[in-house]
């Protein structure tokens, strides 16, 4: 019998910020995760003081960490957390400050995903990423997340029949994406199937338009209570369902599914709504396998089948498919190392609460969330989902009030 | 005028890593397997992952296994594997239970392209230039001389041309 998590009612995400990316920097992480704070009090027009909670992300924050951030800050927080999840960081900061604004435990949380780059940084980080890479993957080759991500390619490729043209579908519309976006790295430069199949390869089947540019940056947002936000007459977004699962499928010799599937199902019974009713998705892209392994999950369409779906499917934020990514994701804005577990969220609140550029999505009233991280060995080992809608000002959790495009195909799942 | 360092395969290692290199001259191939429930284990690690038991031993293990899927990595971020170009390897699932990364003959790769994902392998330790024990996946019928080229690659310092 599953357990059904309760709500999230009551609580409101706020002030979505990102700090310009760079591609190096000479400032310290503190510097980005702090530039966000500043930006989202500044958009709030509240004092720092009142920011009661504080939850971090960041690669390169060591040696310092969240607790040496409130005195960098001066902040007085009730509560703190880090969370080490990579690319499910954002969405499970937001979980647990949700539970904490429900609990009374903070009434305003910034919750903030920051690195900063160096030369031969990522390198560093990539050999000391965790015990198992040192002694099991690093010595093989030595080529970074691009090894074990080309061998979950090359298996996918092989066991369903899936092409290059297919990854190409997400890297192509993600970079028309990143177009109308002016914080995208690659806002300026376009990218077409013939320039995507003609990159030259990386690792096996992935190519370079498949692979991220680490970079420097962060994003961050704020999660409050509703009664809070309306009282601070800005627009916020609700959650009406998440979940997490951690090392699902332990048994597959090469992983070609995640955990999204353990509790999608329960997640879209709490928004009383199917991936049908979503009016865009933003996935994990750090490659776009990756992000097909989460359509799959999240039941976007049938396991094995994302081939089919992107061929079919119009991902551009102003096509009429399911508009997917929409900032341009990881692959065209860049990985500014944790922040890119906050990317989609960010861009998700953004679009509920009309402050989105260029690439806004007409009437976005409702949508998905994925996060996936963490290669320890020759996976990603988290997942992380959850379901955002426009906030509605009548009542705390009315959004679901707000869906009208073909509501109630949960039941499909 | 400055000499340059010889250029070895990342050496880092754990002290479970450093424990194996160590063990691993016990035999063809040696892993770490349970006191308690026998269970083959890697990568190398404090505690069983089946029963949690800290009983630990390196012991010699089938070497037989089938590849999963293979890679020829273009980049790498150490200077040994830039100088060397172009790099196979790839995972192997073990018949004795877990799945290990290796570094791959040349022979595999064809054979992986020819779709053949269930291609037989033998894994054997193999001391590197840095002086750690690293995993290698050989045709399962390969010969002595077929072994030669990737071992001195693995097993010599690479001067800076």
């Amino acid at each position: 019998m599953r357990v059904k998590p309760s709500s999230y009612d009551g609580v409101a995400l706020i002030a979505p910020v990102t700090v310009p990316y760079a591609k190096v920097s000479e400032h310290g992480a503190p510097w980005f995760i702090g530039s966000a704070l500043g930006r989202m009090v500044k958009t709030l027009g509240i004092n720092k003081s009142e920011v009661d909670g504080l939850a971090v992300s960041s690669f390169t924050l060591a040696p310092d960490s969240v607790i040496t951030l409130t005195e960098h800050f001066d902040l007085e927080p009730s509560w703190i957390e880090q969370i080490p999840l990579g690319g499910a960081s954002g969405v499970v900061a937001m979980r647990r400050a949700a539970r904490a604004i429900q609990a009374g435990d903070a009434q305003m949380i910034a919750c903030i995903g920051g690195d900063t780059a160096t030369q031969g940084s990522f390198a560093e980080l990539v050999g000391n990423f965790s015990n198992f890479t040192r002694d099991a993957a690093y010595p093989y080759g030595a080529a970074g997340p691009n090894a074990a991500f080309s061998l979950i390619t090359q298996y996918y490729m092989d066991t369903f029949a899936a092409t290059r043209e297919d990854f190409g579908r997400i890297a192509v519309s993600q970079r028309y994406n990143a177009n109308h976006n002016s914080d995208a790295l690659f806002h300026q430069k376009k990218l077409n199937m013939q320039d995507y199949l003609n990159a030259p390869s990386i690792a096996g089947p992935v190519h370079l338009f498949d692979c991220v540019m680490p970079c420097a940056g962060a994003d961050g947002f704020m999660v409050t209570s509703v009664e809070r936000a309306k009282n601070l007459q800005v627009p916020y977004a609700v959650i009406l369902g998440s979940g997490e699962r951690h090392n699902s499928f332990s048994d597959d010799p090469v992983q070609f599914r995640g955990g999204w599937s353990k509790y999608c199902g329960a997640m879209y019974d709490s928004a009383g709504l199917g991936p049908a009713d979503m009016n865009f998705l933003q996935t994990y892209d750090d490659y776009p396998v990756i992000s097909m392994l989460q359509m799959e999950g999240l039941g976007f369409c049938a396991q094995g089948e994302a081939s089919q779906f992107v061929r079919q499917t119009d991902f551009n934020f102003d096509g009429s498919g399911l508009p997917h990514n929409t900032s341009g994701g990881q692959l065209s804005v860049g990985q500014a190392g944790s922040a890119g577990g906050y990317l989609g969220l960010v861009e998700a609140i953004r679009q509920l609460t009309g402050v989105a550029n260029e690439n806004a999505i007409a009437d976005a009233q409702v949508g998905m969330v994925s996060g996936y991280g963490m290669v320890n060995y020759d996976r990603g080992l988290c997942s992380a989902a959850a379901i955002v809608a426009k906030g509605n000002a009548a009542k705390g959790n009315a959004a679901k009030g707000n869906v009208t495009r073909g509501m109630l195909h949960g039941g499909s799942l | 005028m400055t000499v340059s360092k010889p250029l070895t395969p990342p050496g880092a290692r754990t002290a479970l890593g450093t424990a194996h290199t160590k063990a691993s001259c016990g035999g063809e191939l040696v892993l770490q397997c349970c006191g308690q429930c026998a269970q083959v284990q890697y990568p190398h690690r404090e505690v069983c992952k089946h029963c949690l038991s800290t009983e630990l031993d390196w012991q010699v293990v089938s070497t037989g296994g089938a590849v999963c899927a293979s890679s020829l990595l273009q980049h790498s971020l150490e200077p040994f594997f830039k100088e060397q170009g172009a790099w196979l390897m790839g995972s192997i699932k073990l018949d004795c239970g877990p799945v290990v990364l290796a570094h791959l003959l040349n022979e595999c790769q064809q054979l992986n392209e020819c779709k053949q994902a269930n291609t037989r392998v033998k894994v054997i330790n193999l001391l590197d230039a840095s002086q750690q024990s690293v995993l290698l996946a050989l045709p399962e019928n390969a010969s002595a001389d077929q072994t030669t080229t990737l071992q001195d690659r693995l097993t010599n310092e690479l001067t800076r041309g």
